[in-house]
C-alpha cells in the first residue's frame, strides 16, 4: 500500500508520504515477501476462468498487478494508487517488460472510483489499513460492489502488528497501533492491536457479499529465516519513514522515536531475534443476481 | 492443553484446574473447533507412510488422539497428559469406540517423557502455552528429539490471544495475557503472548530440519460457525481462570466479575467480530 496524502484529508491522516522512493523501494520488496509467504498470487481462488478484468487497489509500485499481468497475459489487469512517483514507475515497468495488459492510473481510493458500474472480475487490496479511517472502509468496499459485476470477487488482505522477543519492535508496534487508533484509523478498541482482521469479513457481509471465505498466512522473519533479511530493511525504512506520524499524533518524542529505533533494528541483528507476523485474507463474491 | 496439578511446581503457574470436568468438556469442545479450524488432524504436507507410532503431549480428554486412532486403524497412537480425570476419560472413550490402537497414560510432560529412545515417529503438541514456562520449551522439544526416531517428525500447534472488536472481551484477553506473562510463560516482552513467533526458531535451534509452517485463523465472529462453540468455550474458560487472575492480584474477584459479565454480553451481540492466529511448526529429526 501506500498512503493517502490527499490535501482534503485530515493532515494528521498522513502515515508516510507516499512519494518517497525509500517508501517505494519498501513496497516494492513487501509485495514479493507476501505474495511468497501466501504462496502465489491468488492462491485462494481455484477457478480464474471467469476473471477477466482485474483492478488492485492502492498498487503502490505495481509488483502484485505486474505480476498478476505477467502471469495471465490475456487477463487485463488495473492499478490505481494515490502517487503519481509509484504509478509512474509502475507504468515504465509494464512498457519494460511489454505488458500491454498492465495499465496504472493515480487515484485516491478514498473518493468515489473513476470507474463504470459493473466493470471489474476481481477487486484487490493488500494492506491499506495505513490511509483507511474507519469511516471509509464501508464506503471503499461498497465501491467495489459497485465496479463489479455480479459474481466478481473482492479481497482484502490485512496484518496485525507483527509478535516479537524484541522489547523495541513491542514497543514500537504498541506505538503504532495507539498512533491508528488516534488518527482513527484502526478497528481496535484499546490499542493493543490494529484490529483490522476480525471485522474484514464483516465489512464484506455488510456490504451484500456472499460466500465469504477467509484464509490466513505468517511470515517467519526471526534471525537465519530467508525472509528476515528483507524484513529488516523493510522495518529499517518502515519504521524511519514512521517517526514523523507518530511524532505528529503525539505518541512519542522525536527522541524516544530515535532510541527505540536503534534499539529494535539492534535487537533484530540478534541471532535470538524471534520474530513472525500474521495476515488473513478475506473474500466475497458480489450476488449473481442483484 | 490441560495444566500440571503437580505439587512440586509453583502453585502460580497453575492456570486451570487440571482435575475439572467442566475443564474436560471444553477441551474435548476446543479439540473438534480446533481440527475443523486447522482443515484435518495432519497438514496435507505431511507424509504419513511411514508414521507407525504417534504420541500427542497434553493430550486432554483425548480429541485428537481418538480421531487419529479411528482414522488411522493401522497406525498407535498414545496420549499423555497430567491429569488423571482426562486419561480415565480418554481410556473410558478409546474402549467404548472399540480403538484398541489408542492408549493414554497420565504423564508430567515437564519432567523427562518416560518413553525410551526412538520410539515414535511422529510427537503432535497442541496448546501447550499456559502450561509451559518459557525456559521448559527447549528442554521438551529435545526429549522429543530423543524419542523420535530418525527421520521421524515434530509438530507444534499454539495460538496467540484473540483479538476483537469488544471492549470488554479485550480487556479479559488483556488479562489473561498479563497472567501468560506474569507466570513466566509469554515470549513478548511486550503485549502479546509471542509464543507462535519463537516455535521455528526454537525446532530449528534443537536440530529439527525442514522446519515448516501453516497459519490458520479461528474466527468466532457472531453469525459464523465456530461463533457458538468458540461463546461456550469462553464462557468456561473464563469462568474457570477467574480465581487464577485473582489470586496473581491482577485484578479483584468484583472487578473481573463485572467484566466477565459484559464480556459474554458483547460476545452474544449480532456485531461482535473476533479472530485468533494459529500457528504449526513441524520439522524432522535429522535421520
Amino acid at each position: 500500500m501506500s498512503a493517502s496524502n490527499n490535501a482534503s484529508g485530515d493532515e494528521k491522516a498522513y502515515f508516510i508520504d507516499a512519494e518517497n522512493v525509500a517508501e517505494m523501494a519498501r513496497l516494492a520488496m513487501q509485495d514479493r515477501l507476501t505474495t511468497k509467504a501466501m504462496g502465489g498470487l491468488l492462491p485462494e481462488q481455484a477457478n480464474l476462468s471467469a476473471i477477466h478484468d482485474i483492478l488492485d487497489i492502492a498498487c503502490g509500485p505495481g509488483a502484485w498487478a505486474l505480476d498478476m499481468a505477467q502471469a495471465f497475459p490475456q487477463k487485463r489487469v488495473t492499478g490505481i494508487d494515490i502517487s503519481r512517483l509509484m504509478v509512474e514507475y509502475a507504468q515504465a515497468q509494464a512498457r519494460e517488460k511489454d505488458l500491454h495488459n498492465a495499465t496504472f492510473q493515480v487515484m485516491d481510493a478514498l473518493n468515489p472510483l473513476e470507474f463504470a458500474d459493473n466493470s471489474f472480475d476481481l477487486v484487490n487490496a493488500r494492506f491499506i489499513t495505513g490511509f483507511m479511517s474507519k469511516a471509509a472502509w464501508p464506503l471503499l468496499v461498497r465501491e467495489c460492489t459497485r465496479i463489479l459485476r455480479p459474481g466478481g470477487i473482492l479481497r482484502l488482505t490485512e496484518c496485525e502488528s507483527p509478535l516479537t522477543n524484541s522489547k523495541g519492535s513491542e514497543r514500537m508496534y504498541e506505538m503504532l497501533a495507539q498512533a491508528l487508533a488516534r488518527a482513527d484509523r484502526i478497528f481496535s478498541v484499546d490499542g493493543r492491536h490494529i484490529g483490522i482482521t476480525p471485522v474484514l469479513g464483516r465489512l464484506l457481509h455488510d456490504a451484500g457479499f456472499v460466500a465469504i471465505q477467509k484464509m490466513s498466512h505468517v511470515i517467519d522473519y526471526s534471525f537465519g529465516t530467508e525472509a528476515h533479511a528483507g524484513c529488516y530493511q523493510d522495518v529499517m525504512t518502515f519504521l524511519k519513514l514512521l517517526q514523523p506520524f507518530f511524532v505528529n499524533v503525539g505518541v512519542t518524542t522525536q527522541e524516544e522515536a530515535n532510541r527505540l529505533y536503534l534499539q529494535t533494528l539492534e535487537e533484530m541483528r540478534s541471532e535470538n531475534f524471534c520474530g513472525i507476523f500474521f495476515f488473513l485474507t478475506a473474500w466475497g463474491m458480489k450476488p449473481k443476481e442483484a | 492443553m490441560s495444566t500440571p496439578t503437580d505439587a512440586s511446581q509453583d502453585e502460580n503457574t497453575y492456570f486451570i484446574d487440571a482435575e475439572n470436568a467442566a475443564e474436560m468438556a471444553r477441551l474435548l469442545m476446543q479439540d473438534r473447533l480446533l481440527t475443523k479450524t486447522m482443515g484435518g488432524l495432519f497438514p496435507q504436507q505431511i507424509d504419513l507412510a511411514h508414521v507407525q507410532r504417534i504420541l500427542d503431549l497434553a493430550c486432554g480428554p483425548g480429541g485428537w488422539a481418538l480421531d487419529v486412532a479411528r482414522a488411522y486403524p493401522e497406525k498407535q497412537v498414545v496420549g499423555v497428559d497430567v491429569s488423571q480425570l482426562m486419561v480415565a476419560y480418554a481410556n473410558a472413550q478409546a474402549r467404548e469406540q472399540k480403538l484398541p490402537n489408542a492408549s493414554f497414560q497420565t504423564m508430567d510432560i515437564l519432567k523427562p517423557l518416560a518413553f525410551p529412545d526412538n520410539s515414535f515417529d511422529l510427537v503432535n503438541a497442541r496448546f501447550l502455552t499456559g502450561l509451559m514456562p518459557t525456559s521448559a520449551w527447549s528442554k521438551l522439544v529435545q526429549e522429543c528429539m530423543r524419542i523420535l526416531r530418525p527421520g521421524g517428525i515434530i509438530r507444534v500447534t499454539e495460538f496467540e490471544a484473540t483479538i476483537s472488536n469488544s471492549p470488554s472481551a479485550e480487556k479479559l484477553f488483556a488479562l489473561s495475557t498479563r497472567a501468560i506473562q506474569v507466570t513466566g510463560q509469554a515470549f513478548s516482552p511486550g503485549n502479546n503472548i509471542g509464543t507462535t513467533a519463537m516455535l521455528g526458531p526454537l525446532l530449528r535451534n534443537a536440530g529439527y530440519e525442514q522446519v515448516q509452517h501453516q497459519a490458520y485463523a479461528l474466527d468466532s465472529s457472531a453469525g459464523v460457525e465456530a461463533h457458538h462453540s468458540q461463546f461456550q468455550n469462553a464462557m468456561t474458560f473464563f469462568k474457570l481462570l477467574q480465581p487464577f487472575l485473582v489470586k496473581l492480584g491482577i485484578t479483584t474477584q468484583e472487578e473481573v466479575e463485572i467484566l466477565y459479565q459484559r464480556a459474554m454480553e458483547e460476545m452474544m451481540s449480532t456485531t461482535y467480530c473476533a479472530i485468533m492466529f494459529i500457528l504449526s511448526v513441524w520439522g524432522t529429526k535429522p535421520a
